[in-house]
């Protein structure tokens, strides 16, 4: 029973992840009609900002997913500025723009890496740890679980009763609708890049915090996440959030199934792209996807 | 060191990559096809020959087989994407790439992990000069035979549909033609290629492992590509040797100049500001793609100049 | 004969329908045409005869074969060939190579065969490239072979999927308005070198036209559509002289029929 409750609580937390990482993408994948593979780095960034700031007051770590989030919104804007909208203003296609996207993941990869060195960090805390008959639990994982879960509702208000949130979302998984809308387009796309690569901040400090930090971490995780998107479909949010947590649910059922079988556990990734396929083969719009 | 190991070097590694940049140029060039899992299907080649090696095959047969073990999981892993929207092939090519790593990693028994495993060598001539000349040939003759063959698929009416692929499936199916079978044998092509440069590298370093194909080898020839051209051979040789030549350019410069930064993290925040830039400013690239050369341009060409 | 049969074809697009058991019959060696009013479902109608929109019921046949569940690229090998509304060029690549990727057979197009037996495409290129001229020739397009398809104005591109389907030498076209957006003159020209195959070549059309006035010069047979179903047929004559026949084609009957 313990180990049950373990196991849920740990699809839990790694739903949480990918749906804290996963929101950004999907919305700006369903705008902007393609994906933004230096979603990787955004999501890196986040954890590398907040462990400056952790360094600097190791007491301050809710400043620091507010700087995480801040930072990566802004980049984010930054670069679809700089890089997207040009590209997209020259009718570029669909490959050029993944390849852009790509590019700027290495100048972001490689600049962190200078920044913050190539080896792994730590963040300098300690979570207090629970066992709840049994069930082992630590503070940063409640708090996760938290912040995924009001961050989703907060989304979901949001998508329910403002113009704007409608517009997304209705935009997102029908971008026919763009025209007929009536409203202003280009605003929408940047409060989504914002909004979308600041959760991927907020994912990529509780990562670190629960792991370790380094320049690839966010690539690292890349693949169970774009799983997460496209079983939920793309574009669509309420798709992703069943999709984290059935990723997540299926990953660590996936993990005691390896060790009962003997194989390595290094096939976790294996099982988001086992997902992956099968999406593709069976149901390529994804579950609630248009 | 003996000036003729470093040509030697130089040269297999352009003929490597360019081979790489090549088959992309079928695949992306020509039809579209984004795959973002070249080190994949490089890193198949590469595996299958060593093991075909170790199995004492004669060399050209693990060459051949490489490539061919290469081809087919190139077929297999795309199949379901391809009668999908263009990006669900990216997302599928990008994660097989992370997958064939993992499991490389893990089946310990199969080819030695993260410790790698070591490559007979195809030459063993008595000298090491002789060895590398061996292996110049070598890999110089494929990158010709590669090239001759792409060029010759280009300019013809089969190099003709992929074009039209690229453009309009819809059209292309409107017009008697199955898209998903000319995807599907792009891509076991370029595979079958991609993995063919993996036997030749694994041939010449004598040994690899894991970590010798991270993403990183996708993206450089990606750059290649994007560099000299999309959808012109000659396009996609010269992004290699570029490319291939800013890499060494910049491991010859760490030795001579101290840079307040690390100069490989500057080569690659460099080489991604590059691409975005070219994809900006120049998208055909430095060599733009020409028409399909037929005997039916010709016959067009005479009456035209005859009106 | 009965070339082509449409028999009770259902199509829905959400809650709307669109094609509501249309059918009708497509006589071998005809000129038939299909009209009514805008948002009849003649374009519908079109692609799911061509396998580009699956039908949610009823069947087509194609010499007696149904080809309901057919992907295009099989329905064209059955020998129907149908001419886009809007022209669908592969606009970076010349008129020439356009009109080739129509060709029926070209041995060229495998891979294998690209590479080993190059004298003999190379044969069938050059014997492509002089049928490709005659249709040139016709479509008075000939001096513009080796421009990009995308340098066109409208009717020109309008002409070039024309060309594209004569390529084909199908035993029947679907051309969806070939004469929209060319000047009169040409459109004459269009009508009366179809009309010269379907004589000569036994080549039979099914032509969606807006203007009425061509109908009696070259149609044989005429359906009209109005709210997704086929509601009158006949002769030109028929069809033109039936009481209801204008206020049908104005489109001031019965609205779109909503789920």
């Amino acid at each position: 029973m313990v180990v049950l409750l373990q196991l849920l609580l740990n699809s839990l937390i790694t739903g949480s992840i990918y749906l804290l990482a996963g929101t950004g993408l999907t919305l700006t994948y369903g705008l902007s009609r393609f994906p933004n593979f230096a979603y990787a780095e955004l999501i890196t960034l986040g954890g590398f900002v907040a462990y400056t700031l952790l360094q600097h007051s190791p007491e301050s770590f809710w400043a620091g997913l507010l700087l995480a989030f801040l930072t990566c919104g802004l980049v984010s804007v930054l670069s679809y500025r700089l890089v997207f909208s040009p590209l997209v203003n020259r009718r570029a296609s669909l490959i050029p723009l993944m390849v852009a996207s790509i590019g700027l993941g290495y100048v972001l990869r490689y600049t962190m890496g200078e920044i913050w060195s190539w080896s792994d960090l730590g963040y300098p805390l300690v979570w207090t740890a629970y066992n709840w008959g049994g069930l082992r639990v630590t503070s940063l994982w409640l708090y996760l679980i938290a912040v995924a879960l009001s961050a989703a509702l907060l989304l979901h208000l949001f998508f329910k009763c403002t113009k704007v949130g409608l517009a997304i979302r209705a935009i997102a998984t029908n971008p026919d609708l763009a025209q007929v809308s009536g409203i202003n387009l280009e605003r929408v796309i940047l409060f989504t890049w914002f909004l979308g690569a600041a959760l991927a901040g907020v994912a990529g400090v509780f990562r670190a915090a629960d792991t370790q930090l380094y320049p690839m971490m966010g690539w690292d995780i890349l693949l169970p996440v774009f799983a997460a998107v496209v079983l939920g479909g793309i574009g669509s949010f309420y798709g992703l959030i069943i999709a984290s947590y059935l990723l997540g649910l299926a990953e660590n059922v996936g993990v005691v199934f390896l060790q009962a079988t003997g194989l390595s556990t290094e096939y976790r990734m294996a099982i988001a792209f086992l997902v992956l396929i099968l999406v593709l083969i069976f149901r390529p719009r994804g579950l609630l996807g248009r | 060191m003996d000036p003729l190991f470093y040509l030697a070097d130089t040269l297999i590694f352009i003929g490597i990559f360019s081979l790489l940049s090549l088959s992309l140029n079928l695949e992306f060039g020509l039809t579209s096809l984004g795959n973002f899992g070249k080190v994949a299907f490089f890193m198949a080649g590469a595996y299958a020959y060593t093991l075909l090696a170790h199995a004492a095959l004669p060399p050209y047969l693990c060459f051949l087989g490489g490539a061919l073990i290469a081809g087919l999981i190139g077929l297999v892993i795309t199949l379901p994407a391809l009668r999908l929207r263009e990006d669900y092939l990216a997302i599928v090519t990008l994660s097989f790439g992370e997958i064939l790593r993992t499991v490389v990693k893990a089946e310990e028994g199969l080819a030695g992990g993260v410790r790698g495993i070591s490559v007979p060598a195809v030459f063993h001539l008595g000298s090491s000069r002789a060895d590398a000349l061996a292996n110049i040939l070598l890999t110089l003759g494929c990158l010709a035979l590669c090239f001759l063959l792409l060029q010759a698929l280009a300019h013809s009416p089969y190099g003709r549909v992929l074009r039209a692929i690229r453009e309009d499936e819809v059209a292309v199916k409107a017009l008697g033609k199955n898209p998903v079978y000319f995807k599907a044998s792009v891509l076991f092509i370029g595979s079958c290629i991609a993995g063919l440069a993996g036997g030749i590298f694994a041939q010449y370093l004598n040994f690899i492992d894991p970590t010798m194909f991270l993403p990183t080898v996708t993206f450089l020839v990606w750059m290649m590509l994007i560099l000299g051209g999309a959808g012109n051979n000659w396009g996609a040789l010269l992004g290699g040797v570029v490319v291939e030549l800013m890499n060494r350019g910049t491991r010859i410069m760490k030795d001579f100049i101290t840079l307040p930064v690390d100069p490989n993290n500057l080569q690659f925040i460099f080489f991604g500001l590059l691409v975005i830039l070219i994809l900006i400013f120049r998208p055909q690239g430095i060599l733009p793609e020409g028409p399909v050369k037929t005997a039916a341009r010709k016959e067009a060409q005479n009456w035209i100049s005859s009106l | 004969m009965d070339l082509l049969v449409v028999d009770r074809v259902v199509k829905n697009f959400g809650g709307l329908r669109v094609l509501n058991q249309a059918s009708l019959v497509v006589k071998k060696g005809t000129v038939t045409a299909l009209v009514g009013p805008n948002g009849s479902g003649k374009t519908t109608l079109f692609n799911v005869i061509y396998g580009l929109t699956p039908a949610d019921e009823g069947e087509v046949y194609f010499r007696g074969k149904k080809i309901t569940r057919y992907p295009p690229y099989q329905i064209y090998r059955e020998g129907l060939a149908l001419a886009f509304q809007l022209p669908r060029l592969f606009n970076q690549l010349p008129i020439m190579d356009n009109l080739l990727l129509a060709a029926p057979v070209n041995s060229g197009e495998n891979p294998l065969r690209a590479l080993f037996t190059r004298p003999r495409w190379q044969e069938e290129e050059r014997a492509l490239a002089r049928q490709a001229r005659e249709v040139l020739e016709l479509l008075e397009l000939t001096p513009l072979a080796l421009r990009p398809a995308g340098q066109l104005s409208g009717g020109q591109r309008k002409l070039v999927e024309i060309g594209r389907v004569l390529m084909a030498k199908p035993e029947m076209i679907l051309v969806d308005e070939p004469a929209a957006g060319i000047n009169p003159v040409l459109a004459r020209k269009i009508y009366a070198t179809l009309k010269k195959l379907q004589q000569e070549k036994g080549l039979t059309l099914f032509v969606i036209e807006h203007r009425l006035e061509v109908l009696f010069d070259f149609a044989d047979y005429v359906y009209l559509m109005d709210a997704g179903r086929v509601v009158l047929e006949g002769t030109p004559e028929e069809v033109l002289a039936h009481p209801d026949f204008y206020t049908i084609y104005a489109g001031e009957s019965r609205p779109w029929r909503v789920l």
